[in-house]
């Protein structure tokens, strides 16, 4: 038996991967911006999604069959995805902070105006209003599949409610990927398209990455993974869900509702 | 070198302090009372799913994609005209994807391509 509630990690290659792989992909990007092609961003965004998933496959490992994850372990990962998250804000505050300080005072070049003149913003009483609704939902369905485990009576609730949830987000996703098809600008268009697409961009990424890990949550919910009271993983994918339809509830305000 | 008072000291350090350090050991009590509250607000929660989120995406869901697609179809008729300022498709070196001239999400429809 244990007689201590930390976590000794045994020795592992994926942190020393992941480093190599982001470093690469930051390099990559580099080399595109100086004129190379795609390929070496291609090669090192395949090895960090591999290594990530590696990674977190062993992590999974030590919460089940190892059984590591004990109360002090699960606070300690807790925190240190809350720190996550405040990172996260501090990321959006910056795309914010750039579409604020081009927006408030638009460029006499730009007309005076925002959106610049030349520029037919996007409808927000569209399909913009449409995701509104689609992640606000999401957020309902979320917060019954949660209860719903914690409740503890019935495992086809929680799968049935955290599946509307996932596809929520993925029509989320497709009418995004529709927006951005039928926009009549694009990243190239000035500052306008610049931060509207590295606002709305990232935030998408951010939909796509919550999904997979609701997706996640949700396969090992029917693996038996999670019990009514230690669920970190599921937990985890909540807030960060919880996190994405905020920022889009301020995308929504600033890009798309002020800004058209 | 005899480990055994210090393991047993140990062991009733941890049953003394909290039984909470290991995850799974809440009281019974606690998990009932836990478990009452999950299922008022799993009820709550369901009926707020079922009976309003879903109605609502899909009103919404037809009458806004309804719109959208008259709107790309008044596109098809009336197709986008191009303001030739300056600021607008900025492309001073061929992107790393496609032919390089043509952005991310092109459409013809909407989109024009400036040498």
């Amino acid at each position: 038996m244990q007689l201590y509630p930390n976590h000794i990690v045994e020795t592992s290659p994926w942190p020393i991967v992941t480093s190599i792989s982001l470093a690469n992909t930051l390099l990559s990007i580099v080399l595109i911006l100086q004129g190379f092609n795609s390929l070496s961003l291609k090669i090192s965004i395949i090895s960090l999604i591999l290594s990530m998933s590696l990674w977190w496959k062993d992590v999974i490992i030590e919460s089940t069959y190892q059984g590591h994850h004990t109360t002090i372990v699960m606070s300690g990962i807790k925190i240190g995805f809350l720190l996550f998250i405040l990172s996260e804000i501090f990321v959006f505050l910056s795309v914010f902070w750039a579409q604020l300080n081009a927006a408030l005072v638009p460029e006499i070049e730009l007309g005076g105006l925002w959106p610049p003149l030349g520029i037919e913003a996007v409808n927000p009483f569209g399909i913009p209003l449409l995701n509104t609704l689609l992640l606000l939902s999401s957020g309902a369905t979320v917060t019954w599949a949660h209860y719903s485990m914690i409740k503890n009576t019935n495992k086809k609730e929680t799968i049935i409610s955290l599946f509307l949830t996932i596809l929520y987000a993925t029509i989320f996703t497709l009418l995004q990927l529709f927006e951005y098809y039928y926009a009549p600008f694009s990243f190239v268009d000035g500052v306008y398209g610049c931060t509207f697409y590295a606002g709305t961009g990232l935030h998408a990424l951010h939909v796509l990455v919550g999904n997979t890990f609701l997706i996640v949550a949700l396969y090992r919910i029917i693996k038996n993974h999670f019990t009514q009271t230690h669920h970190l993983g599921f937990e985890l994918a909540i807030i960060y869900w919880h996190f994405v339809d905020i920022v889009w509830l301020l995308l929504f305000i600033i890009f798309y509702y002020w800004a058209s | 070198m005899n480990f055994m008072p210090i393991r047993r000291v140990a062991a009733a350090s941890f049953r003394g302090t909290s039984k909470r350090l290991y995850s799974s050991a809440l009281s019974k009590a606690e998990i009932e009372a836990t478990k009452a509250e999950a299922s008022v607000g799993s009820d709550t929660w369901k009926k707020i799913s079922i009976y309003l989120t879903i109605p609502l995406c899909m009103t919404f869901g037809v009458v806004l994609m309804k719109d959208e697609m008259e709107h790309i179809h008044h596109l098809g008729e009336h197709p986008a005209v191009h303001e030739p300022f300056e600021y607008l498709r900025v492309h001073r070196k061929d992107f790393p994807f496609g032919d390089g001239k043509r952005t991310l999400f092109f459409n013809p429809l909407v989109n024009e391509v400036r040498e």
